[in-house]
């Protein structure tokens, strides 16, 4: 870019370039870089500061996570960014798809018709009172997600299962700076 | 002479310049560690690492070694122009070797092992051997191939070398089950329910061949997940032969080894004792024209 200019500069009458010419370039300058950071943090990764518990050991509060926008083929085991209804972001783990069957019962979570050894998962899962309602069948572009710190997560066992729709993006990194 | 204003925005555009270069290289090596890390995974995983220690037609030494160093390898799995060829382990269960190479180091790769309920004389009806699903075709990572008619045709037999003896797999099967469905992972079947077991396998079979296993044949299944589905598992059923048969053909890197002193191919050798004779040769030829040119 520099070249170019000093080119055009050569090729034109030498005349010095104003003050207002220089700061109109630098705001430009400044200007795409912030057009090209928001579109990447819009629509490829995202960027979140977690809060709450819901999948210690593995993620906790105040962790930096980083997703990725692009890719919507949720497996069980994925790590997803939740958008909840009250437009906070909960950082889960799927562990049922489309399909699938999901109950739970005081023996814990059974998928298909077995109950599942869980290397990730924290503590007891248990059903909430009042939450949903077993077994339930997920339907096409329907995830089940559970935080790994099964007795205080608030997910799918709350607010039962979650569209695909509804989730940002799978998590590919994050940093912890405390706890650890 | 540029202004004093016109020098300030100078300066601020080349600290920004500067802090643009900073992020993307800090972003770039960031990316280069990531992909020296997937790289060193699948070379963890990678047959080639292991094929040191294949026992072969003329040397079993480095397999025993294998097996010195760690006691519970007992055999190796072959499975032809794939690149399954590897030791296999039995651990005190099922987890113990999911993140465990067969030399005991820590690998997120594991290793292949037999289930810790089997017998390692393969005397089992049913025998079952469990491997990570690998990008690059590492472990059971080819498994997906299999799914495929022409694939699977062309890819029916290997062999399993287990007591100081090798002896021929025949895959008979590609399927797909749920990894907690205990009609399939059932390393305790007997032999009067060996012929309903078989059944309930061809019952889940996307591709299967002729060749049955026969009566008294026993069954050795190959394991893997299938990450696409919920619990998801890929198999390969195969028959093993109780009779044994000659033992696999010497590895390139046995080979290369055999023809070699410290780890140095003997061509390197003599190449290099021909290039010390050359230099010789040449120094002693200058240093007597040398000599000739100064007495003159």
């Amino acid at each position: 870019m520099r070249k170019k200019k000093a080119a055009a500069e050569a090729a034109a009458v030498p005349k010095q370039p104003s003050l207002r010419s220089d700061l109109l370039a630098l705001l430009i300058k400044l200007m795409v870089i912030a057009a090209a950071l928001f579109l990447l943090e819009r629509f490829v990764f995202g960027v979140c500061s977690v809060r709450g518990n819901d999948m210690a050991p593995s993620i906790r509060d105040r962790d930096l996570a980083v997703y990725y926008r692009l890719d919507h083929t949720y497996e069980v085991r994925d790590v997803v960014a939740v958008r909840n209804r009250d437009g906070t972001l909960s950082i889960l783990r799927v562990v049922a798809t489309a399909g699938d069957r999901v109950d739970i019962t005081s023996d814990g979570l059974r998928i298909n018709g077995y109950y599942q050894q869980e290397d990730y998962a924290a503590g007891e899962t248990l059903a909430f009172v009042g939450g949903a309602v077993y077994p339930i069948t997920l339907a096409d572009g329907e995830v089940f997600v559970l935080g790994d710190n099964r007795e205080n997560a608030v997910d799918s066992r709350y607010y039962g299962p979650v569209r695909t729709d509804d989730l940002l993006g799978k998590i590919i990194t994050t940093i912890r700076r405390r706890d650890f | 002479m540029r202004s004093a204003g016109r020098r300030i925005v100078a300066v601020i555009d080349e600290a920004i310049n500067l802090i643009v270069l900073t992020v993307v290289l800090a972003l770039f090596l960031f990316g280069a560690y990531i992909l020296w890390d997937s790289g060193q995974i699948a070379k963890e995983a990678d047959a080639v690492r292991y094929a040191q220690y294949k026992p072969t037609e003329s040397e079993h030494l480095t397999f025993s070694q294998l097996c010195e160093r760690n006691p519970d390898v007992f055999g190796w799995l072959t499975v032809d122009d794939t690149k399954i060829d590897y030791p296999v382990v039995q651990g005190a269960d099922n987890f113990e070797y999911i993140n465990l190479s067969a030399e005991r180091e820590f690998s997120l790769s594991g290793s292949i092992f037999l289930d810790f309920r089997n017998s390692r004389e393969m005397t089992d009806r049913v025998s079952i051997f469990y491997g990570h699903h690998m990008e690059r075709d590492n472990m059971f990572g080819c498994f997906d191939a299999f799914a495929d008619e022409d694939f699977f045709a062309a890819h029916q037999t290997g062999s399993l070398f287990y007591n100081g003896q090798n002896h021929a797999l025949r895959i008979f099967a590609f399927l797909r089950a749920d990894g907690y469905d205990q009609t399939v992972y059932a390393p305790e079947t007997s032999d009067a329910e060996s012929g309903a077991y078989l059944r309930g396998l061809l019952e889940l079979a996307e591709q299967k061949s002729d060749a049955l296993p026969e009566e008294g044949e026993r069954i050795v299944l190959l394991s893997t997940c299938a990450s696409s589905e919920t619990n998801g598992r890929m198999i390969l059923a195969a028959a093993v032969s109780a009779r044994p048969e000659p033992a696999a053909a010497d590895t390139a890197a046995q080979a290369a080894r055999r023809h070699s002193l410290w780890g140095i191919p003997y061509a390197v050798w003599i190449a290099l004792v021909l290039l010390v004779l050359l230099l010789t040769i040449y120094w002693r030829h200058r240093k007597s024209n040398a000599k000739k040119e100064s007495s003159r």
